[in-house]
């Protein structure tokens, strides 16, 4: 019997090989976000003053949507040749499959919002007021607020006819608290207005929590019938 | 309770008529706002009843989640004592007492700590097994209905006294309208989970 971490890493490297060799939700992710950020600029044409004030926003829904399409793909490999109901009846601890999936796709987002932040800057041209180095911790913990959820309801709504339209409708909801922690903290630093401190924490309360319960939950769900 | 269906809701017929009298005749008008602060008598008992019944969905919920092994069912157990227990005494510790608000007495906590605990304990007696998750959904379903008048009258409401339909940054505004968002979601996510 192997560990816990060593099946999620296994499970892990797997799916980053897959992804690697394919480059099917990365190509589509990366072209997906380009779109809508172009979308945005043909939308929105403030000055760089006004842009500070609403990019946040934009940068956060942009990210969601490009994050839906990544978790959209997450499970769809696994059913194919019945893979996931080999990974039920197997030993394998169900929350070790569980994390690798959403450490694949918290380093596939994180990747993204990587290569996306710098056009965001060009296209907006934007200059941040406040501490810079916030930017990073924000959007680590509201990546891993976005993927922690996403992979938990994308799993749910695996086994029903429509799922790629079900995961949004499960997933926003429930996002909210966090969009609305990752949207305030990233617009104050930007404006250097208010300190983005209680977002933070906010942010990092919803992970903790949100984290906790999927995980407590995910074998209810990957048995349910 | 099939039998006493008609009499349930004729009754609730009846007292329904006599608030709508009581709301609309005999209250008198408000100095400031007019007739149309009338329709709190419509929407603060809704919220209340929508958020009475969200509480029930949450504590069926997390006793039928709790009780798919007697291992979780346990913990569960010795976790609500605890809160309860913590939720008595902490009201009265006087560096708790001082982050109470204005007006919340330090027995009102206490009592509604042990009302949450008893409820936990009474929908567990008299809901065993499979029907804790009827409670829930049942619970829910109705809730979704009573918050959505809420977010109807509530604006309203507003537009005359406010000014303004919807406040954006007002937090119980806004965390009322999650709170429907995410329930409407759950039952989406019921239906298809059947299906």
């Amino acid at each position: 019997m192997k560990s816990v971490w060593s099946i999620t890493l296994a499970t892990l490297t797997k799916d980053i090989r897959l992804e690697w060799r394919s480059k099917d939700a990365l190509n589509a992710m990366l072209f997906f976000s380009l779109l809508v950020v172009v979308i945005f600029v043909f939308s929105f044409d403030p000055l760089a003053e006004e842009s500070r004030h609403i990019v946040g926003g934009l940068v956060w829904v942009a990210f969601l949507f490009a994050a839906v399409v990544a978790l959209n793909q997450t499970w769809a490999r696994e059913l194919r040749n019945q893979v996931l109901d080999a990974y039920r009846v197997s030993p394998a601890p169900a929350n070790s499959l569980f994390m690798a999936k959403v450490l694949g796709n918290f380093i596939l987002v994180t990747l993204l919002e990587a290569l996306m932040a710098p056009l965001f800057v060009v296209f907006y041209n934007l200059r941040v007021l406040g501490p810079a180095w916030q930017l990073i911790p924000v959007a680590l913990l509201g990546t891993w607020a976005l993927v922690v959820n996403g992979t938990f309801f994308a799993a749910m709504s695996l086994r029903t006819r429509s799922r790629e339209l079900m995961l949004p409708l499960l997933l926003f909801p429930i996002s909210i608290p966090a969009v609305l922690g990752m949207v305030a903290a990233t617009t104050a630093i930007l404006t250097g207005d208010n300190p983005a401190h209680f977002y933070i924490v906010l942010l990092l309360t919803y992970d903790v929590v949100f984290t906790t319960a999927c995980i407590a939950l995910f074998e209810t769900v990957l048995q349910a019938e | 309770m099939k039998k006493t269906f008609p009499i349930l809701a004729l009754l609730t017929a009846a007292f329904l008529a006599y608030a709508f009298y009581q709301a609309m005749f005999v209250a008198p008008t408000d100095a400031l706002q007019g007739d149309v602060y009338r329709i709190i008598y419509y929407h603060v008992p809704s919220a209340w009843t929508a958020f009475l019944l969200f509480f029930i969905n949450f504590v069926a919920s997390v006793q039928y989640l709790a009780s798919a092994k007697p291992s979780t069912q346990r913990a569960a157990k010795w976790i609500v004592i605890v809160i309860g227990v913590v939720g008595f005494i902490a009201p009265f510790v006087p560096q708790v007492k001082q982050q109470l608000p204005v007006g919340m007495y330090p027995s009102s906590v206490a009592t509604t700590a042990l009302i949450m605990v008893g409820f936990y304990f009474l929908i567990g007696k008299y809901f065993p097994g499979k029907s804790l998750d009827l409670l829930a959904v049942t619970a829910a379903e109705v809730g979704v209905v009573f918050c959505t008048i809420v977010l109807i009258t509530g604006p309203i409401w507003a537009r005359p006294v406010w000014g303004i339909w919807w406040a954006p940054g007002d937090i119980r505004l806004t965390s009322t309208l999650v709170l429907w968002l995410i329930y409407e979601t759950g039952r989406c996510a019921r239906g298809i989970w059947r299906a």
